[in-house]
């Protein structure tokens, strides 16, 4: 199963509407992963480790497959 | 399946560590279309034909990934602040221009502050063979 993208604000809405999380818990979640880089909800350790095992469940921040990953000196091609 | 080019663009200097240039800014290459249906002579996209549009969230995937591959290859700046993608040019895969509505939503969020990239309205290029949307 494909999980959603994390951007979709109206299921992320739903999400935090379920979970009764306040809006900072929003901004913490978009702040490690513009700011942070982080790509994996594991990394993300400003958010407490039930929120990270359910916004997996649920959530992908990258919603396309890496098949392969070419690198020389000055380039990367994913 | 398409395909994004992480660009490092480095100084002249050598750098003092493992003799390395110094990295000066980054450049990512991202695809709007998976195949493509100009079929330009130069190109080779157009002989894999035209699949489909990539959505919003696809393209800005591709910000994200490299973003994340780039922190964990060279890590912070001397000010502290993380290694990242400073430059976006639509130059991959697919005619941007024929996927107009979508790439004008993911460079708002390349633009945007608040829940975005906040990258500079000059350092992003959308490379076309000439569509008028």
């Amino acid at each position: 199963m494909i999980k959603t993208s994390i951007l979709d604000a109206g299921k992320l809405q739903e999400f935090t509407k379920e979970r009764k999380l306040q809006p900072f818990r929003v901004k913490q979640i978009y702040q490690e992963i513009f700011k942070n880089q982080n790509i994996n909800f594991a990394e993300m350790t400003t958010l407490s480790k039930d929120l990270r095992e359910d916004l997996d469940k649920e959530f992908s921040v990258v919603t396309l497959k890496v098949d392969k990953v070419l690198e020389d000196e000055s380039t990367t091609k994913i | 399946m398409i395909e994004a080019v992480i660009i490092y663009h480095r100084q002249d200097e050598k750098y003092n560590k493992n003799d390395q240039k110094k990295l000066n800014r980054i450049t990512l290459c991202i695809s709007s279309q998976v195949g493509c249906p100009m079929g330009c002579l130069f190109c080779v996209t157009g002989k894999l034909g035209f699949k489909r549009n990539l959505t919003r969230d696809e393209m800005i995937s591709q910000i994200f990934y490299a973003n994340n591959y780039i922190k964990n290859k060279f890590g912070k700046q001397e000010d502290g602040t993380l290694f990242g993608v400073r430059n976006v040019v639509f130059m991959g895969m697919g005619e941007p221009l024929l996927n107009y509505e979508n790439i004008k939503k993911a460079i708002e969020i390349m633009l945007r502050q608040e829940v975005g990239f906040s990258l500079s309205k000059r350092h992003i290029t959308i490379s076309t063979a000439g569509i008028i949307p």
